[in-house]
């Protein structure tokens, strides 16, 4: 068994060895006998196409205080000679409501309030058809990005112009356009976290303490300010109305508003950054006075600063 | 001395720079919590109709997320508190890590409501995992959403499209146009009209061109897919279709879509393998049928002189009993 095995496995190969011959002669003899006529065509560069660009989902986008968002941009693009002909993409997202163009190196390098550009490492190629692929553009925009809607005064909308290119360098481009979007009014602050008004005897008043307070949102905001009666975790409290705030620094001996339980609107006039680190800033002071025969103990309380409207 | 001198500068930067990271740390621990705010900071309908149901989603958004770190939800509006819920309740713990942290607020407005504006606000203050600690005052920071609420008996017929897309079509069906709409009306609305023109790959030979007017509507204050139908004769092959919404006889702009046109049968096929993992498990044994059948070959190739053997006794044995036998 195994001896005619070995014996009818060369000849098999042999065979189809020769039929293979076979074939490429009979390719080779049609091509002598065929009709002595040579056809040529010299296929030319189409510029990419690119589809109506869909940004952040058709969204109004928001932004996350002090801080940067990612805002996507999507597309298609087109080339009739092959999705392989399409080498890379760049794009701007930008408020079109700004009269100035926003190109590269605009915004501070992709900074701005109002106007970032992508390299093509900011669009990534994805997904492929015959003729297309898929890309996604990302910008990282900061918590200064100019708002569009509320109490925002600034007109327009933000939109995304992708670029495609392909091998033969040919560009295209297109623009959300329809799909551009509304960027949310952001009110956003930071503040010292604590207030320590040190040792205080009963019926003097402390020294000034001050809280920096930041704006870190994109529009001009005041301030709320409420707080409650410190206490020593015991039975022994301070009234709230004790605590006395201004936006001078020039207190005297106690003089400004008194805290209260319920928030009451205060001007201190943050106005809108336009800086990435943030350049709307403004010092609160504050000083409290012990009553007389206050218990000796260490009290404790919590005041709340809330960010709202400008007044 | 050189080496004296050369040990006491490295040492001293070594110092310096310990020094100014423990210092920048403390600065920077004492200085501040992290920012916290929200955006849009308001909820606003101009146009609710008694009974009506609004739902409004706001984002509240800090830089450094406090792990342990609640929300405390104030709504200060004492003629409409009772028609407003928040989703998340009065209290909740903001996710860990989470940045942005979506609230919505859902509006009921009562069917006996007198027309009228009504306004307020919701507070929400972010409270750290221990709000005071030593003496002092602690400081939590607030942000707060104004409410504007204006119940009128006019209706009101808005929308916006937040995007377009068309389907990939098999050869002889329809060209599906799929459209998202938020209805920002108090009555059932929709685009009156949608224009479609279809070009080759190439973009410079308008193939087809037609309205579609059946879209069907949306209900107010929600955001739904709509669809739209058009009968097109294309070949196998990719397209690209130029869409106008049209809002009360004026078109809101064009959008630009690329789309497929796939032989029958695909996509009911690609359907169907999305829904029976049982396919693709059955096209699984398959393989490993065939992995199997090839390793019995390969087994067999290698231990071929053995299984000869073996065959061979076999034979003889069975002939040795044929003797026996006779």
């Amino acid at each position: 068994m195994r001896s005619k095995i070995e014996k009818t496995v060369p000849l098999l190969a042999l065979s189809l060895i020769l039929l293979i011959m076979s074939m490429g002669l009979a390719v080779v003899i049609e091509e002598i006998m065929a009709a002595d006529i040579q056809s040529q065509v010299s296929v030319g560069n189409a510029a990419p196409t690119v589809a109506t660009v869909t940004l952040n989902s058709g969204d109004a986008i928001t932004l996350v205080a002090n801080g940067t968002t990612t805002v996507l941009g999507t597309t298609t693009i087109t080339d009739s000679n092959g999705w392989v002909d399409i080498s890379h993409a760049t794009a701007t997202l930008f408020q079109n409501g700004n009269s100035s163009s926003c190109s590269t190196g605009v915004g501070g390098a992709g900074r701005g309030a109002w106007c970032y550009w992508m390299a093509s490492s900011s669009c990534t190629l994805g997904a492929t058809t015959t003729s297309s692929r898929i890309v996604s553009c990302s910008a990282f925009v900061w918590f200064i990005g100019e708002p569009t809607t509320g109490t925002s005064t600034i007109t327009g909308d933000w939109q995304m112009d992708i670029t495609a290119y392909d091998g033969a360098a040919s560009t295209s481009y297109a623009s959300s356009g329809a799909n551009s979007v509304e960027c949310n009014v952001l009110y956003a602050l930071n503040a010292s976290s604590s207030i320590d008004y040190g040792s205080v005897a009963p019926g003097a008043t402390s020294s000034e303490q001050t809280t920096k307070i930041t704006n870190t949102g994109n529009w001009q905001i005041d301030n709320s300010l409420s707080g409650v009666d410190m206490d020593d975790g015991s039975v022994h409290t301070i009234p709230v109305g004790q605590q006395k705030y201004s936006s001078s620094s020039d207190m005297g001996d106690w003089v400004g508003t008194a805290l209260t339980t319920s928030a009451a609107a205060y001007d201190l006039e943050l106005p809108r950054p336009t800086a990435t680190t943030s350049n709307s800033t403004d010092n609160l002071y504050w000083m409290i006075k012990i009553p007389d025969g206050q218990y000796a103990a260490t009290y404790t309380g919590t005041n709340t600063l809330t960010a709202r409207d400008a007044l | 001395m050189i080496k004296v001198t050369k040990k006491i500068i490295s040492y001293s930067v070594i110092l310096a720079v310990l020094l100014t990271g423990f210092f920048g740390f403390l600065v920077d621990s004492l200085a501040a919590t992290g920012s916290f705010g929200i955006s849009p900071p308001y909820v606003t309908n101009e146009h609710l109709i008694p009974g009506a149901h609004f739902e409004q989603t706001i984002y509240l958004v800090q830089d450094k997320p406090l792990s342990g770190s609640k929300a405390r939800v104030e709504i200060d509006a004492p003629e409409i508190e009772d028609w407003i819920t928040i989703d998340k309740g009065l209290a909740f713990p903001f996710p860990d890590g989470e940045k942005k942290v979506p609230v919505t607020i859902i509006v009921d407005v009562p069917k006996d409501t007198e027309y009228g504006n009504y306004r307020g606000f919701i507070t929400f203050k972010r409270i750290p995992p221990s709000e005071s600690s030593g003496g002092g005052v602690s400081t939590i920071l607030g942000v707060r959403a104004d409410l504007n609420l204006v119940v009128t008996e006019a209706g009101f017929a808005d929308f916006k499209v937040k995007g377009i897309s068309v389907s990939t079509i098999e050869k002889g069906d329809p060209l599906a146009v799929l459209l998202m709409v938020e209805n920002t009306g108090n009555v059932p609305t929709g685009p009156n009209k949608v224009h479609v023109d279809i070009y080759n790959i190439a973009y410079n030979d308008l193939l087809a061109s037609d309205d579609i007017t059946d879209l069907g509507w949306v209900e107010p204050f929600k955001t739904q897919q709509i669809k739209g139908e058009m009968s097109v004769d294309l070949d196998l092959g990719e397209y690209w279709a130029d869409v106008s919404v049209y809002k009360e006889g004026e078109s809101s702009g064009v959008y630009r879509i690329h789309f497929l046109v796939v032989p029958e049968g695909t996509l009911k096929k690609e359907e169907e393998r999305e829904e029976k993992p049982g396919i693709f498990l059955s096209e699984l044994w398959k393989i490993l049928l065939f992995a199997a059948f090839v390793i019995i070959i390969g087994l067999i190739s290698i231990n071929w002189e053995k299984l000869a053997t073996f065959f061979k006794k076999g034979k003889k044995s069975k002939k040795k009993k044929k003797r026996k036998k006779k």
